[in-house]
């Protein structure tokens, strides 16, 4: 009778290694994703807006249920005192009274969609097989 | 092809493209463009389409009119997007988009 035996202990270790890496990993390709479409966004943006183009930002990332995920936002208020995320609102969605309905940020994350998933999957494929590769 | 409006139109709703009124009275809706989109089908463009907004301002407590409106963007896979009540004009304002392919 046949016997054989495998040594499974060094691929063991190469899921040892990408259970300690997945994470930083999928951050870093979330993080190249938002990029893309947050560049879209401000590329978007009205421009007679003042600060509200500058205050876009990508926030931390998150990692929860599995995932990683993030946030794309504006932050703070404009000279006047006028929230830049009220502002956005507004240009985005409009009001009954006011015609400055302009969306823009939806137009630009549609426009942005499949390059930013190229990315996400360019770079953590990328991530990993430097992992794997890097023993 | 049906297009936006004629599924409005059986809503008996006050709808326009664009138009928008500065001071309105009563209840209305507004349809515009939104984005041109596509549906990707592996890493290939399988089919482009028109995105559009359909905006509608009420003074009513907008139950009926939710109903109403997203059974007739049904048929295009109309969804309600955004609500908003505004506290200084009393209208709840409701923003559906729906996509138009072919």
């Amino acid at each position: 009778m046949a016997k054989c035996t495998t040594d499974f202990s060094s691929l063991f270790r190469e899921f040892d290694r990408m259970e300690n890496s997945i994470v930083p990993i999928c951050k870093m390709g979330v993080y190249d994703g938002a990029k893309i479409l947050a560049d879209a966004i401000k590329s978007a943006c009205p421009t007679d807006t003042g600060s509200m183009k500058d205050s876009l930002g990508i926030s931390r990332m998150v990692s929860s249920d599995g995932g990683v995920s993030t946030s794309i936002g504006f932050s703070g208020t404009d000279e006047k005192g006028v929230p830049n995320q009220l502002k956005a609102r507004v240009f985005e969605f409009g009001r009954s009274t006011d015609n400055l309905k302009r969306p823009f940020v939806r137009p630009a994350v549609n426009r942005a969609k499949a390059a930013a998933q190229a990315a996400m999957a360019a770079t953590i494929e990328t991530e990993i097989q430097k992992t794997i590769g890097g023993k | 092809m049906q297009t936006v409006e004629d599924l409005l139109a059986v809503t008996g709703l006050p709808f326009a493209r664009y138009a928008w009124d500065p001071k309105p009275k009563g209840d209305y809706g507004v349809i515009g463009f939104l984005s041109e989109v596509s549906l990707e089908a592996g890493n290939r463009t399988a089919e482009r389409g028109t995105q559009y907004y359909v905006d509608y301002y009420t003074r009513s407590d907008g139950e009926a009119v939710r109903a109403v409106i997203s059974a007739a963007l049904a048929p295009l896979s109309g969804r309600l997007d955004y609500t908003e009540y505004e506290r200084d004009t009393g209208y709840l304002h409701m923003e559906w988009v729906v996509a138009v392919y072919g």
